[in-house]
């Protein structure tokens, strides 16, 4: 870590900063950094991220999801409302293009779920700990960190307590990983 | 590419799953041969053999309940608590779930270990001086997980965080310090003894 902490941290966890799911866009998930005692927040004012030898922080991710029979529902009544005016069933194209107008207007209209995961970063031992339980969370976390840091993580598995060339040169114990149960 | 990606893509390599050009290798295999790769495929994800012989060797080594390692002068007891999760890559069982009170400990683990399948998932107690923390890990990522810590000392509301801050970190510290003397043994000549002891251990308690 460089000398400067205070400042190398938190300009880079405003480079990654939670910016909300744009509900006129594509996207159905958004995620970032926010600070962790109010994740609408993601200014990281070093009054708010350090606390004795610690650097607090949060990951959000935002996930909009739109209620399969909701839209089911919406595009049974579009089509049955189409077929009264026209006395045609409409055809396929009609029906993509409907259903692309509803998921539209539907998605303009719900509310976004969010879950927040803390992040801990102990400043003396540069350990940082993800306080999470899904793996794919972790994954990303490890990533954004990674490039805004520009800086490598290592998991802190049997691997990482060795040298590299050390442990390329392991392999499977034979007498151990038996085949015979 | 993540590293989990990356590692499933070098596991499916390593299993000849896929070819040089990361295309399939074979037609689809049956369903036998589909649970075996995939058995085959954890094993060698991101090196989670090493994770399995790291926890059955934890495991052997805690039997005796002395101090396996020290962390800053101070000794690091553990203990299995009451589930163990094992696994092997190949033969008629992969998988195996053991719970009860002494069931890491347990006739029956050490008979399962004499055939194959090592510790992939455990709860521990770890001893650290007088604080007693008690978590949950795995093979694969050596995450904790589902972490007790000892009672905070603390009655300052603003010092309750930091010292639970500092109570993680020795957990993790502990962790840490239990892995790296697994794996000075590993990477040395003392490793061929160990599995010899290991093997009798468990086959003679399998008898």
């Amino acid at each position: 870590m460089p000398k400067d902490v205070r400042r190398w941290l938190t300009a880079a966890l405003r480079t990654r900063a939670f910016e909300g799911i744009d509900p006129r866009g594509d996207e159905d998930s958004a995620s970032g950094f926010v600070e962790l005692e109010d994740n609408g927040a993601t200014e990281f004012a070093p009054g708010t991220v350090f606390i004795e030898g610690y650097a607090l922080f949060a990951w959000k991710v935002e996930k909009l999801r739109i209620s399969a029979s909701e839209l089911r529902n919406e595009v049974k009544a579009w089509t049955d409302k189409f077929e009264n005016e026209n006395s045609r069933p409409a055809g396929r194209k009609e029906k993509t293009a409907a259903k692309e107008a509803i998921r539209h207007k539907l998605r303009s209209k719900t509310e976004p779920s969010h879950k927040v995961f803390d992040i801990s970063l102990n400043l003396k031992s540069q350990d940082v700990h993800i306080w999470g339980t899904t793996r794919s969370v972790v994954e990303e976390v490890i990533e954004a960190m990674e490039s805004t840091l520009k800086d490598r993580m290592l998991a802190r598995v049997p691997a990482a307590f060795a040298k590299p060339d050390v442990v390329d040169a392991l392999s499977p114990a034979p007498e151990l990983h038996l085949e015979g149960a | 590419m993540s590293s989990r990606t990356a590692a499933v893509a070098e596991a499916r390599f390593m299993t000849g799953q896929t070819g040089v050009d990361g295309g399939a290798t074979d037609d689809a295999p049956d369903a036998d041969e589909v649970l075996l790769l995939k058995a085959r495929e954890a094993m060698l994800r991101g090196r989670t053999w090493l994770g399995r012989e790291a926890l059955t060797w934890l495991l052997w080594k805690s039997e005796s309940t002395e101090p396996l390692c020290s962390l800053e002068k101070t000794p690091v007891r553990l203990v299995f608590l009451g589930k163990l999760g094992l696994r092997a890559a190949g033969g008629d069982i992969t998988e195996m779930t053991v719970k009860g009170v002494n069931a890491a400990y347990s006739h029956l683990t050490k008979m399962a270990i004499a055939k194959g399948l090592l510790v992939h998932t455990a709860q521990v107690k770890v001893e650290f001086g007088d604080r007693v923390f008690e978590c949950s890990l795995d093979a694969e990522h050596f995450d904790i997980r589902s972490a007790k810590l000892p009672e905070l000392l603390t009655e300052d509301e603003g010092e309750k965080l930091t010292e639970r801050l500092e109570l993680v970190s020795q957990l993790s510290a502990c962790v840490d310090v239990l892995v790296k003397t697994f794996m000075a043994v590993r990477a040395g000549p003392a490793w061929k003894k160990d599995v010899l002891e290991m093997q009798a251990w468990a086959r003679e308690k399998a008898k």
